[in-house]
This record gives structure tokens, C-alpha cells and sequence, in this order.
């Protein structure tokens, strides 16, 4: 599914990488959780495998494409099967929550099936229950921008739920809502699917353990360990956000 | 002053001189003394225009008609620049990590590029291409309007598309949306407000614009304007120009209100925290965009267009035949040192109505201006009347087509530069002055009130607090009408003003085609160059 082989991105000459010559090999139905103090390269790592940062040294191949070549016009049926949350959420403000959420097919359906979108989507069933899922169907016609921030998160996941896709890109997905939201939007996003990956970044380490299938601790854009979640323990995760150690080795 | 500044503001010192030393100052072969009693009567026709109810009917008729070639301009004109302005935005030729391949940069050059001759070309040029393969048909007005309205509105929604946030349209791209698809359900949602207050705008110009074309033939107010001026029935003519201010009075409030809300929600919003604060819906664009849509059919009915004359073989072969006879260009008997004399005119044409017109209205700007606040030494009841007065003097000079002004300033201006230059000052002086009126009032005058609060007069507190803040914008203002003005220059030709214009004029009369073509090109080439001379000034002035 992803496959970043002795990868390096360096966002302006001079400075420390974001991500140090990281490799890292994620198959189907894995539930990977990525951890690590802020800067560690968590929404790097995010970026680079839905192709949207390239690296600077090494490669990435998604769904079995090189992200160097994912951009272009013949790998966007590869890209339909990429869904991410972004941090910001990268609602459409002006839009409702369904046009929103139907926006999440808009690889499938062409420049009229975009249009149709911004008249009135179809599939508004579906478009329903996906919202149902993370609560929030009560407000199927309501602008994206009056949305409060947990609100907007769940309308971003419930965008990426309705596309379905084979790889899901997740960072901080629930940092905006309450610890039970957050649990029951997790397991709902982390259930079990044997052909789909996904991937999270997460500053909540309960939350990574209880939901993945493995769990990558990174800092300063290099794997700290790379584990199942139960050989995790308490001594590494002080390690790893540990704010002391900050020398590179 | 910078060096960039210096430069340009010599440039405009010798082309002003070069402009007056052609257009002549020798008052007595300039001014034709016997015409003040033409120009007493037109004037004096003001106040008791011909109400009969006859023509009365006839104006309103024809009101809509003007209205309605306007509309339907202005739904053309937002079409081809919703098309024109996505295909041009640097964001779709973009691959998605952000770099520009070798295809996206030709793709986004020739989208560009397409749009630049149609921007270039005045409503009228359009016209008088039109009506050649169209014949006297409505939609040669609609076109007229719609074609270059429409390459002008490419740009700036270009512009208005680039400035709204990406995130959701690369979110979109990421997911395997085309960057098509991703930009309008991503992008265009985010800018509509915006697109629309423009599209109000043109509208707006739209009106102006149907009034001149109905003077060349196209129908109309205008048409019925020129017929009663030739059989010089002043009263007449100004119970279609009473019409006509009403009519552009309309629009240009429902434009200015539209753009005023606009401004202040656009501050409140950008101002503060994204996340918690929403740009609202505004009801009243909302009405004005339902109305305005619920007009469109019936616009198109009261001017009984017929789409299928576009296609039909015989405006197809009159197109082949106007190609043909008009390939090659060809300069004509003076050569190119005529063509170029006659560009230069162009050039000095604008440059003498825009310095005249920027005076003007850069004075009449301030009573204008709705910010009552710090008005001098009178009552607020005399500030009001001020205030109306002046709004209204500039109304009418905007609303009164060019070329009317010019057929009245003839009567007292020998043939040469100075009518169409005075006829384009007095046009564009109503324009600059409502919109240097509106940048006064949206002006932060808090600079103005600590000078005036720690003692200075009044008129102090304005020269050396407000003044200065408005300087730079005034100018800008002046130089995008100097742009718009080079266009407009056609438009006093008729009256052998003198320039490119007037060359049209004389060539449209003798089916000179070739001669045409050639003018076209040059006029384009003087267009363009101005563009970038009046873009860099700007960007000195910034």
C-alpha cells in the first residue's frame, strides 16, 4: 500500500530534515498509528504519502505508483483510492455539509458530476448515513463555515468515509472532539477492513494503542521503534517525547 | 520619491506636453465662440425636456431595451469569465505537489493569451464587426457587450480565484479530483460572493456601454438619443438622457451598495479568526442575483433574440466574406507615418481627457464622499445638499454617453484633439469621481481626527493626514482609467475627434476593410502597450 524507501524531505536548504532517511513498508489492513513530539515529521510523513510533498532524496511508491509520477492526469484513478483528513479540516466553506461530504467522490464523477454537486448531490442517502456515523445528521444543510472545529473534523472524516478508499491518510483526526467522541470516531475510522490501510498521526498515545495494529514512534523524522502496540511500553513512550534529549545522534 | 516613481513621473510630464503641443493651446483657433448659444440651448433643454406621453412610451420602451441588452451582455460576459477565469488561474495548470510542468506553463500562457486581443477592443469595434455578419439583429449588442466584458471578467475572477486559501481544492486533487472538478467544487463556492459583486459591476458598465452602441445602431436608448440630436430636437433628446441617468442611477447604487456590504464583511471576516467566524450570506446580493436571474429569459424574450441567426448560412458566409475581404490588412494611401501619427493621437487623447478628468474628479471626490463627518465650517443641512449636488453632477456626466458629450462640446471646439479629449474628461470624471468617492469613505480617517484633535484646522487635519493616504490610490485609479480610456477613444471618433477612432470612422464609411483590419491591429498594439505602461506605474505608486 505505501512504500517509503530511504526517504529525506528537507524544506529549505540548511535546515534540519523533516524527514531524516526514513523507510517504512505499510500492507493491507494494517492500522498504523504514528506518534512523536511535535516536529517529528508525523504530517510530513502524511503528506508524502498521499503525494502532495515530494521527497527530496529517496522514494515513495502509493498504491504501487511513485509519488513522483502520482500527480499526473493517468494515476488519478490511483489518487481516487488516497483519502486524507488534513489537520485544518480544508472544508469548503461556502458549501453545506453534503456537498461537502459528496465532494469526497468528486475523482468518480467528472466535471458534470461536479456541477450536480454544487446544485444538489446525489447518493444523498448515503451522504446521510456516512454523517450519521460521526453525529452529525442534524446538520446535513448547514454551511461548512458554521460548523464549530469538532464539528468541521467529523464533516472532513465523513468527506473521507464517502469516498471509501483503499488508503486513508489520517492527521490528528480527532483533536478536536471530546474523549468519547474520539474514541467511537477512531474505531469507527480504524475498524477492521482487510483491504484497506490506514494511517494516523496522533498526540493522544491511548488512544494509538487501543485502535492500531502497529504503532511508529518518529522523532526528528526518523523511526524510534516500530512496534505492535502491546510490545509497547511506558519507558519507550517517555522516550520518545522526551523534551531533554534534543542533540541528534 | 524612489527612482521607479521619478522616472514615471517624468514619462507623464513629457507625454502630457507632447499631448498639449498636439492637440494645440492657441485659444483662438481652438475655441468657436458662435457655439455657446447651441450649447445654452442643449443645456437650457435640460429643464423642460418633451413629456409628451408619446414619447414618454418610446423612452420607456426603450429603457428596457437598453436594460436588456445590458443584462443579457452581462450574463455573457460572467459565462465567458467564469470559463475564461478558471482556465486562467495559475492553480488548475498546477500539478499537485505545487511545480509548474512544461504543459501547465503553455496551458495557463495560452489561456492568457486567448483572452488578451478580446480585452483589448472596445464594445464598439466589436459592433461594427458584428453588424457586418449579423445585420441588425439584438444580438450583436449582446455580443458586443459580452465578448470583451467577458475577457475583462476572465481577469479579474483569474485574480479573485488565486487569492482564496487551497487547502480544500488540493484535498479534493488529492483524492483523485481533476484540477478542473477540484477548483469548482473547492475554489469557486469560496469566491461566488465576490465573482457575483463584480458581475453587478459590470452591469453596471453594461448599461453605459448598450446606451453608446445603441448611438452607433445597435437600438435603444442610445439609437433614439442620436436620431433626435440630428434633427437637433434638444428636448427631445433629453427626455432619453433624463431616462437614461435614471436608469444608470439605478444600477450604479444597487452595484455601489452591493460592493459596500461586500467590503465590510470581507474586513470582518478576513479580520478575524478563521475558524470562528463565517463569511455570511448576504440577503441583499442574494435578492439582486435572483432577480437579476429571473430577468434573463424575460430580457431575451421583450428583445426577441434568435440564437439560430448565429449559425445560420448566411451569417456564416458573411463571416467568410468579412475574413476575406478584410485579409490582408493594409496601412492605407498615408502609410505608416499616418498610422502612427494617428496612434499617437490615440495616446495623447487619453492622456489629455484622464489628467483633465483626474483634476476634476479628485476635487469634486471629497463633497461626494458620504463621510459626512468633517465637512468645513458649514451646517450639515447645506453638507447634505452638497453631497446630493455633487453626487448628481457626476452622475450625469457618466451617464450621458461620450459621444453625446462630444457632439455637444463641437459646438464650441474647433474639429481636432480637444472636443474628444474634453468629451472623455467630462464622461470619465463622473466615473473616477464616484469611485474616488467610494475610497474616501471606506478610508481609515483616524489620523485625520488626532492631528484635528490636538489643534490643527480642519482643512489642515485633510491635506496632511487624508491627503496623503489617498494619493496613491487616487493615482491608481487614474492610471486603470487611462486604460479603460484608450479603449473609449473609438467612441469620440465619430464626431472626427482625431485619432485611431476617427481613421475607423472613415474607413467604416468607405467599407474600407483591409484599412480596418490595420486599424484594429494597431489599436490593439496601443491598448497593450498602454496596459503595461499604466501596470508598471501603478506597481511604482503602490
Amino acid at each position: 500500500m505505501l512504500d517509503v524507501r530511504r526517504s529525506s524531505v528537507r524544506y529549505a536548504p540548511g535546515t534540519p530534515p523533516a524527514i531524516d532517511r526514513l523507510s517504512l513498508h505499510i500492507g493491507a489492513g494494517e492500522r498504523v498509528s504514528l506518534i512523536g513530539p511535535s516536529g517529528a515529521g508525523k504530517s510530513t510523513l502524511l503528506a508524502l504519502a498521499s503525494g502532495l510533498t515530494l521527497p527530496s532524496q529517496g522514494e515513495v511508491d502509493v498504491l504501487g505508483v511513485s509519488s513522483s509520477i502520482l500527480g499526473h492526469r493517468r494515476h488519478r484513478s490511483t489518487r481516487r483510492r488516497i483519502g486524507t483528513v488534513r489537520q485544518d479540516y480544508a472544508l469548503v466553506g461556502p458549501l453545506r455539509v453534503a456537498q461537502n461530504v459528496a465532494a469526497g467522490r468528486l475523482g468518480q464523477v467528472g466535471l458534470f458530476g461536479a456541477l450536480r454537486i454544487l446544485v444538489r448531490p446525489k447518493d444523498l442517502g448515503e451522504i446521510e448515513d456516512v454523517l450519521q456515523a460521526v453525529g452529525l445528521s442534524e446538520h446535513l444543510w448547514q454551511r461548512a463555515d458554521r460548523l464549530s472545529g469538532g464539528q468541521q473534523q467529523r464533516a472532513a472524516i465523513a468527506r473521507v468515509l464517502h469516498q471509501a478508499p483503499a488508503l486513508l491518510l489520517l492527521d490528528e483526526p480527532v483533536s478536536a472532539l471530546d474523549p468519547a467522541r474520539s474514541d467511537a470516531v477512531m474505531a469507527l475510522l480504524m475498524g477492521p477492513d482487510p483491504d484497506r490501510a490506514v494511517i494516523a498521526s496522533l498526540h493522544d498515545a491511548d488512544l494509538a494503542l487501543k485502535h492500531s495494529t502497529r504503532i511508529v514512534g518518529l522523532r526528528e523524522g526518523r523511526a524510534v521503534f516500530d512496534l505492535r502496540p502491546e510490545l509497547v511500553t511506558g519507558e519507550m513512550l517517555r522516550a520518545l517525547y522526551h523534551l531533554d534529549d534534543g542533540s541528534p545522534t | 520619491m524612489d527612482a521607479a516613481r521619478r522616472r514615471w513621473l517624468i514619462v507623464v510630464a513629457l507625454g502630457l506636453s507632447i499631448s498639449i503641443g498636439r492637440a494645440g493651446i492657441d485659444p483662438s483657433r481652438l475655441v468657436n465662440t458662435n457655439g455657446w448659444s447651441q450649447v445654452s440651448s442643449f443645456l437650457a433643454a435640460a429643464v423642460q425636456p418633451d413629456l409628451s406621453s408619446e414619447l414618454v412610451l418610446v423612452a420607456a420602451r426603450e429603457s428596457l431595451v437598453t436594460l436588456a441588452f445590458a443584462l443579457l451582455g452581462t450574463t455573457l460576459a460572467m459565462v465567458i469569465g467564469l470559463v475564461g477565469g478558471v482556465a486562467s488561474t495559475e492553480r488548475v495548470w498546477r500539478s499537485l505537489d505545487g511545480s509548474r510542468s512544461r504543459r501547465g506553463r503553455m496551458g495557463w500562457l495560452l489561456a492568457r493569451l486567448s483572452l488578451i486581443i478580446p480585452r483589448s477592443m472596445h464594445e464598439v469595434v466589436f459592433g461594427l464587426l458584428l453588424v457586418n455578419v449579423l445585420g441588425l439583429n439584438p444580438l450583436v449588442a449582446v455580443l458586443a457587450i459580452g465578448i470583451p466584458f467577458g475577457a475583462v471578467t476572465a481577469k479579474v475572477f483569474a485574480e479573485i480565484l488565486d487569492e482564496v486559501p487551497g487547502d480544500a481544492e488540493r484535498t479534493l486533487r488529492a483524492g483523485g479530483a481533476s484540477p478542473m472538478a477540484a477548483l469548482l467544487v473547492g475554489t469557486v463556492p469560496s469566491a461566488a460572493a465576490d465573482l457575483l459583486s463584480y458581475g453587478f459591476y459590470r452591469f453596471e458598465c453594461g448599461i453605459r456601454s448598450a446606451a453608446v452602441l445603441g448611438i452607433v445602431g445597435a437600438g435603444g436608448l442610445g439609437f433614439q438619443l442620436a436620431l433626435s440630436f440630428q434633427s437637433l430636437r434638444y428636448e427631445q433628446v433629453w427626455t432619453f438622457l433624463w431616462a437614461l441617468i435614471i436608469i444608470s442611477g439605478f444600477a450604479d447604487r444597487l452595484s455601489s451598495l452591493i460592493r459596500r456590504r461586500r467590503n465590510r464583511t470581507a474586513v470582518a471576516w478576513r479580520g478575524s479568526d478563521r475558524e470562528s467566524a463565517a463569511a455570511p450570506a448576504d440577503p441583499v446580493l442574494r435578492s439582486a442575483v435572483a432577480l437579476g436571474a429571473a430577468a434573463i429569459p424575460v430580457a431575451y424574450w421583450w428583445l426577441s433574440i434568435d440564437l439560430t441567426t448565429l449559425w445560420a448560412p448566411r451569417a456564416r458566409q458573411l463571416a467568410g466574406e468579412l475574413v476575406r475581404d478584410s485579409i490582408p490588412p493594409r496601412v492605407g494611401a498615408g502609410g505608416l507615418a499616418e498610422l502612427l501619427r494617428d496612434a499617437g493621437d490615440t495616446v495623447a487623447l487619453a492622456v489629455l481627457s484622464i489628467v483633465l478628468a483626474w483634476g476634476v474628479a479628485s476635487i469634486l471626490a471629497f463633497p461626494a464622499s458620504r463621510t459626512h463627518r468633517h465637512r468645513i465650517g458649514i451646517d450639515r443641512a447645506s453638507r447634505r445638499l452638497l453631497t446630493a449636488l455633487t453626487r448628481f453632477v457626476l452622475l450625469v456626466s457618466r451617464s450621458v454617453p461620450p459621444p453625446v458629450w462630444a457632439l455637444v462640446v463641437v459646438f464650441v471646439l474647433f474639429p481636432g484633439l480637444w472636443p474628444g479629449a474634453v468629451a472623455l474628461a467630462i464622461y470619465n470624471a463622473g466615473v473616477l469621481g464616484r469611485l474616488q468617492s467610494e475610497v474616501i469613505e471606506n478610508l481609515d480617517r483616524s489620523p485625520e481626527d488626532v492631528l484635528r484633535s490636538s489643534g490643527a484646522s480642519s482643512l489642515g487635519a485633510i491635506l496632511l493626514a487624508t491627503v496623503p493616504a489617498l494619493g496613491g490610490r487616487f493615482v491608481a485609479l487614474g492610471l486603470y482609467r487611462w486604460e479603460v480610456a484608450i479603449r473609449e477613444t473609438v467612441v469620440v471618433g465619430v464626431v472626427g475627434a482625431a485619432g485611431l477612432g476617427r481613421r475607423l470612422d472613415e474607413q467604416t464609411s468607405s467599407f474600407d476593410y483591409q484599412g480596418i483590419l490595420a486599424t484594429i491591429l494597431a489599436l490593439i498594439v496601443v491598448t497593450l502597450a498602454v496596459d503595461v505602461a499604466s501596470a508598471s506605474m501603478r506597481r511604482s505608486v503602490r
